[in-house]
């Protein structure tokens, strides 16, 4: 318990480093938001100047800044310059979506990597072996957005098993997820493979299978436990990077989630919603760290003892 | 490749190869594609009789609404749906002899002062928008009135209003829409979308911005639900018996209407052809060209009133600000092999500062240049830029080089490129950047480039005035900088000519003007474009590039 509060205390300061970036980012693009908004109006000169006043743009970043904190503070991330809605209600409209979508292709890079890992590493150099390094090698190499199209191209338009855009259904899901997913499951592959190699060269394992432990639990229970570990701890790593991913993934297959939603409101240079997206994807990362510290304090407990104790 | 790995083993490790099977099956991507990826076996809906009611027709399109309030957005897009929500006071719609009409639309007739400032509408009296209110003048007046309240910060409303001063009641079925001017172009705007009356009740309920999310009109479609970035439904309207017969009198045959937001233009491609989208809205040329060639597509371009996509040439900017580069590169492009080479043929090059079906379209400014690399040699030779060994001209030592600014997702990428080819053949070298457009705008405004990139869609000519009035040039669309007051008067004067005749006589003399100032290098008419199965039919076309959905049908 107190393993997690001192991580939540630990996260204040990545947090405001997270505010501070998110705002020195999007003011620092060229571009005045005053002439975006008024976009198509006609205004004048005073005009385009009055709103920037409203919008408290002509005061100097610093009080920009400690405004924008001050809001944050009151759980209030603004007003959205394109659509007048509230930034919360556009963010959390989206949230779910690009949550659904990151979550399966983690699912995805797990289920597919950790097997395939495991099998790969108890027959280092088997003809299934040699298949899963080819597989996880193209998925290093192919880039998802790639993978997405081809996948499209073969199952939606040729195929017509699966949509090619998503449509709300758990198979509208398939081809992002995997594609996605893929890269990561071949990352996993390999770690998961190489690990098992090695613990299978350990001493332990080799005691193990002298008392006559039955093979399934020198691999299950011994290897795959000690392999464990940096494997969770890439998965958290990588949760990160599929978040990413999943901006182009969202506008490939016209998904409304956050991802898209920044990459837009970036080239509109819609402030108020870059903020708070980058704020609220920022929290998401660092809650899924803090998730994974404590799986990995819960499966090796030399490590919890070790932050504990601190 | 299983039966060699699976040597007899527990459970749990047959599940785990069955998983690495399905992974081994994804490795045979590659060679599948190649087999599949030009095939053209394909199982598609298949086409009972045309023209029944009902079903549901997905509109794939390629940007999200900022608002879905027709008098608030800054998008046109967003006029494509709210003309299936809204009415006009008066329709303005394509003839079938390729000209234009008024048809009346929540007004049964109407007259415009001799002097283009006062717009008198008589109303129709059997209108109810679609949360029962019934339609009068009360609605007229508080659509006006909204469209010019700051806390409903309208953008293209707004715009298009120009000089308004008020909305009369003369009694509940006459209103009066007057100008502190005269504004001859006021009919075609209240006709291109932004003015469709809303319900009073509505507006009043929700506010000035929240009807933005729940929009209320007396239109063939009314609005179900809308998940913003996702999806807006809207459903038949039961009750709707007035519309014009041109667009199909009688309530809507569709039961629902979607618009579905898919930004990726091949995206919207790849899920026409899996039938989840019946319309495609804007596919890139190449996908058009490919949905033609499959047979499988109906095309309907559409064009609009405005001004071509190209490039505003920036006069005050060396060495443009030498006419003579200006009209050399004019004459150094070939659009029609633009239009062949790089889009595939599926647009109308262009030559004018307007589209042909704008009223004061000048068919002389058109041929002012005709492609002519040799002209375009001889022009830069006169202006003292001497070609070099390298093809390359220079003057006093300085190359003749053009800065290009172009926003990001103008779709002006790779045609530029084309354009920067072909002046490269006369003696240019040129630098190309992309900015995002709120950047591009502050570059443009502050005269960085030589080039920029621009496109205006519009409903009258009066659209010059937004990109050549000296007022737009430190904030506006005057991306050109051209600056020349004599312009800014002859605009003006249009505007207040209410004579159709008249008033397009003096467009075709500005056009003229323009073009000879070479302040534009055009590239090919703006337009909207819509890709659908041949089951899809009974759509409408606008003036404005759209499409409207009346007597729209699935199946």
């Amino acid at each position: 318990m107190t393993f997690v509060l001192r991580r939540l205390a630990s996260m204040v300061p990545v947090l405001i480093g997270i505010t501070l970036v998110a705002f020195l980012l999007i003011h620092l693009i060229p571009g005045d938001p005053a002439k975006v908004i008024l976009f198509g109006s006609n205004a004048t000169p005073e005009q385009i100047d009055q709103l920037r006043t409203q919008l408290r743009l002509d005061q100097p970043l610093w009080r920009q800044y400690l405004d924008f904190l001050g809001q944050l503070l009151h759980g209030d991330l603004g007003t959205s310059y394109l659509t007048q809605n509230s930034v919360a209600h556009e963010l959390f409209s989206r949230a779910p979506s690009t949550l659904v979508l990151t979550a399966s292709a983690l699912l995805v890079a797990i289920a597919v990597g950790v097997p395939l890992g495991l099998v790969a590493g108890t027959r280092p150099n088997s003809a299934f072996d040699k298949v899963a390094r080819a597989v996880s090698f193209l998925g290093v190499a192919v880039p998802y957005f790639f993978l997405a199209l081809v996948m499209v191209l073969l199952f939606s338009v040729n195929l017509g098993w699966l949509p090619a855009i998503d449509d709300g259904t758990v198979a509208g899901l398939v081809i992002p997820a995997v594609s996605l997913g893929w890269g990561y499951a071949a990352i996993l592959t390999r770690l998961v493979r190489g690990r098992i190699i090695d613990e299978y060269r350990s001493e332990y394992v080799k005691s193990a299978r002298a008392r006559g432990c039955p093979e399934w639990r020198v691999l299950l229970r011994h290897a795959l436990r000690n392999s464990s570990i940096p494997a969770i701890t890439t998965i958290g790593l990588q949760f990160g990077n599929i978040l990413t991913g999943a901006a182009i993934t969202e506008v490939i297959f016209g998904r409304a989630g956050l991802g898209s939603f920044l990459a837009t409101s970036i080239t509109n240079k819609n402030i108020p919603v870059v903020q708070g997206a980058v704020v609220v994807i920022g929290i998401g990362y660092v809650l899924i760290n803090l998730v994974v510290d404590v799986i990995v304090g819960a499966v090796d407990p030399r490590t919890r003892i070790a932050v504990g104790a601190s | 490749m299983i039966d060699q790995v699976s040597s007899p083993g527990a459970l749990p490790r047959r599940q785990l190869l069955r998983l690495a099977a399905m992974t081994a099956a994804g490795a045979g991507l590659y060679p599948l594609l190649a087999a599949c990826g030009r095939g053209s076996s394909e199982s598609s809906a298949a086409a009972s009789g045309p023209g029944k009611p009902g079903g549901t027709l997905t509109v794939g399109i390629p940007s999200t609404p900022d608002t879905l309030d027709p008098g608030a957005t800054g998008l046109a897009l967003t006029l494509l749906i709210s003309m299936a929500m809204f009415d006009p006071l008066v329709w303005w719609l394509p003839t079938s002899g390729g000209g234009s009409e008024f048809v009346p639309g929540l007004a049964e007739s109407w007259t415009v002062s001799p002097d283009a400032s006062v717009y008198t509408f008589k109303l129709r009296k059997d209108v109810t928008f679609h949360d029962g209110t019934k339609f009068d003048a009360t609605a007229v007046k508080a659509t006006y009135d909204h469209v010019v309240d700051p806390a409903t910060k309208s953008k293209s409303g707004l715009g298009a209003l120009g000089p308004y001063k008020q909305t009369t009641i003369i009694d509940p079925y006459t209103v009066e829409i007057s100008f502190t001017e005269p504004n001859a172009a006021f009919m075609h705007q209240q006709a291109a979308g932004n003015f469709g009356i809303a319900s009073p009740t509505a507006l009043a309920k929700y506010g000035a911005t929240g009807f933005g999310n729940n929009p209320v009109g007396s239109g063939p479609f009314k609005f179900e639900s809308y998940a913003t970035g996702d999806r807006l439904n809207l459903v038949k309207n039961p009750d709707y018996t007035w519309a014009p017969s041109a667009l199909g009198s009688g309530p809507a045959m569709l039961d629902k209407l979607v618009f579905r937001i898919v930004a990726d233009d091949a995206g919207r491609y790849n899920a026409l052809q899996a039938g989840q989208l019946q319309i495609g809205m804007n596919l890139l040329p190449s996908n058009i060209d490919a949905s033609q060639k499959s047979g499988k597509f109906t095309q309907l371009t559409v064009p609009s009133i405005g001004t071509p996509l190209g490039l505003p040439i920036n006069v005050t900017k060396p060495p443009t600000d030498d006419p003579l580069v200006r009209q050399a590169i004019i004459y150094a492009v070939d659009q029609d092999k633009l239009v062949k080479d790089v889009l595939f043929g599926v647009y109308k090059a262009a030559h004018n500062v307007l589209t042909p079906i704008t009223p004061g379209f000048s068919q002389q400014a058109s041929t002012l240049y005709a492609y002519d690399p040799d002209k375009a040699n001889a022009l830069l030779d006169q202006a003292g830029w001497v070609k070099g060994a390298d093809g390359v001209r220079t003057k006093n030592g300085q190359n003749l080089d053009l800065n290009i600014i172009l926003f990001a997702g103008g779709g002006l990428e790779l045609p530029t490129q084309f354009v920067v080819s072909q002046l490269k053949k006369v003696g240019f070298t040129a630098t190309t950047t992309v900015q995002p457009f709120a950047t591009a705008q502050g570059s443009y405004n502050a005269g960085q480039h030589n080039l920029g990139s621009f496109g205006y869609y519009g409903a009258d000519p009066y659209l010059l005035n937004i990109w050549v009035n000296s007022d737009a040039i430190a904030s506006g669309f005057n991306w050109s900088h051209y600056n020349n007051p004599e312009i800014d008067q002859e605009i003006g004067k249009a505007n207040t000519t209410a004579d159709d005749a008249a008033r397009a006589a003096v467009y075709e003399q500005v056009g003229t003007t323009l073009m000879r100032d070479s302040i534009y290098l055009p590239l090919w008419d703006v337009n909207g474009a819509f890709t659908m199965p041949h089951t899809v039919k009974g759509l409408h076309t606008t003036l404005n590039g759209y499409i409207t959905f009346h007597s729209a049908t699935v199946a």
